[in-house]
């Protein structure tokens, strides 16, 4: 699903955020990406993203090398990716249907399955009663699956998830994480780079750890710190 | 939905929008009186050329000393030489008893102060293209024909006339330019600041895979429609204008066969060009802020 070799990104002049890191994550795996802040977990999401291009290496996700790929067909990369943030990144003006529908109305998508998709989404992260709700009215919890059914209403076979839980009560992350699992289980792969020292250790999954740029560890069920 | 998110993000931040659409309005409003008046000047001044004659005035007994007056094969001599000219369209003889019927006519009482008819034959040669009275002028003289006395042509008023409007229509360009930069910049700040209002949803945008037109069609369409209101707003006044200050104007220097570009045509030329401004001044900003 996601193959990065040897990648290595260095910000003008000489800021290394990322310094030879390889590794391969099979379909369906659940993969949690540790590491203190500025260990080099955001620059690799972008990476993965396309917002950014690695100094040198070579990336690739789902069988396409992002390096060979076209400035025009981005946008195509990104319909294949859910993108989950920690600051959920909702538009306040609009309802959490609204919310959903808006990803699939930019991709063109008929009016028919928007109303198909949608509330079918919104059922499964558990928001059926809210459709009409701002983000505003909603908890933080709440924005989050919102944010997380707009992800995945077009089952992407990939979920990157930058620190879901950060802004969220441990019981919320506890929720939030279920959800993640049962996605998951459906499924869809997910790279969740996180900060959750109790939910890592809990969730017993494949643990990718940086420090400084380099790639420390790599655990097939592993915990937060090296034990 | 595009159309919708432009009309939405330009009431949004309605002063600069107002500020933008104000100088395309100026701009196109001058732009237009250039030309109009660029247009009936040179209409008018191709009328005037072709009313540029070359006239060839024959030996009278007064003018030529020596030799007297012009001779019949002189006269004749000349008509040949004239007609095989061939920037020469036509020639017309004036006689002598002609040209005192026409000065009778303007003058009469000079005519009858005189006893006898001291004026000369003359011929006026009109050329085929206005531009070459002076080139048949010098022909004229050079060939050094016996009997004419003098030859003389009339392009010194026409030359000065264009000359000012050159002038004038250089200054009125010159301000439509800056006017132009000046209005496809402030649309470009117009721009700039609904994409810093929006960046939050251009980011989402990106992140769900707009494609880089449909993240950038309505800014684009914003830019288009102040270019769009400016230029409507400019052809409105300029009709208002046409048809209230310009009859009176107008009543004095009346000529038929002299005018402008039909108004249409000068309303179609400003609305293209405001809506070019608006697209120069959106495409501007996009590609400086709006990399994806």
């Amino acid at each position: 699903m996601v193959v990065c070799e040897s990648v290595t990104k260095i910000y003008e002049p000489d800021i290394v955020a990322l310094e030879g890191v390889s590794f391969v994550i099979d379909k369906g795996e659940f993969v949690f990406i540790v590491g203190a802040s500025g260990s080099g977990k955001s620059t690799l999401v972008r990476l993965l993203l396309k917002e950014l291009e690695p100094t040198s290496g070579r990336i690739l996700v789902g069988g396409r090398d992002l390096g060979r790929l076209k400035h025009s067909k981005v946008p195509m990369l990104r319909r294949n990716l859910g993108c989950v943030f920690q600051d959920f990144k909702l538009l306040s003006d609009r309802t959490a249907w609204e919310n959903v529908a808006y990803g699939l109305r930019v991709q063109g998508e008929s009016r028919n399955s928007i109303r198909r998709k949608v509330p079918e989404v919104l059922n499964l992260v558990g928001l059926a009663d809210k459709t009409n709700s701002l983000p505003d009215e909603l908890s933080g919890g709440e924005q989050q699956r919102v944010s997380i059914a707009r992800a995945v209403v077009n089952h992407p076979p990939l979920l990157l998830c930058d620190e879901p839980t950060g802004n969220l009560d441990p019981d919320t992350s506890v929720e939030i994480m279920q959800l993640l699992y049962r996605i998951n289980r459906a499924g869809t792969t997910i790279l969740m780079v996180t900060h959750d020292r109790e939910m890592v250790d809990k969730m017993r999954k494949r643990v990718i750890a940086l420090e400084d740029g380099r790639l420390s560890r790599d655990e097939r069920r592993g915990g937060y710190a090296a034990e | 939905m595009m159309l919708s998110e432009s009309v939405r993000s330009l009431t949004a931040n309605i002063s600069t929008t107002v500020a933008a659409t104000m100088t395309v309005l100026i701009g196109m409003f001058l732009l237009g009186l250039f030309i109009a008046l660029g247009t009936w000047v040179l209409s008018w001044s191709d009328q005037a050329k072709n009313k540029l004659l070359v006239k060839v005035y024959m030996c009278t007994p007064l003018t030529c000393e020596q030799q007297g007056e012009a001779t019949e094969g002189q006269i004749n001599d000349v008509r040949t030489f004239l007609i095989g000219l061939p920037e020469v369209r036509t020639v017309k003889f004036v006689s002598k008893d002609d040209a005192l019927d026409i000065m009778r006519e303007r003058s009469p009482e000079l005519v009858e102060s005189i006893s006898s008819n001291p004026l000369p034959h003359a011929f006026e040669v009109s050329p085929r293209q206005a531009e070459d009275v002076r080139l048949i002028s010098t022909t004229i003289r050079e060939a050094g024909l016996p009997g004419v006395q003098k030859v003389r042509d009339g392009e010194k008023v026409a030359d000065s006339i264009l000359r000012v409007a050159k002038v004038v229509s250089g200054f009125f360009l010159a301000a439509v330019l800056v006017l132009g930069i000046a209005s496809a910049l402030l649309i470009a700040n117009t721009i700039r600041l609904s994409i810093f209002s929006r960046r939050r949803e251009i980011e989402v945008m990106k992140l769900v895979g707009a494609t880089n037109w449909f993240v950038r069609g309505p800014f684009m369409i914003e830019g288009l429609l102040c270019g769009l209101a400016g230029s409507l707003a400019a052809v409105l006044l300029l009709a208002l204008g046409k048809g209230l200050v310009l009859p009176t104007i107008l009543g004095r220097i009346e000529d038929s066969g002299v005018g402008a570009w039909p108004f249409w045509q000068n309303a179609a030329v400003l609305v293209g060009v405001g809506l070019l401004l608006g697209a120069l001044g959106s495409g501007l900003t996009l590609r400086r802020f709006l990399k994806i």
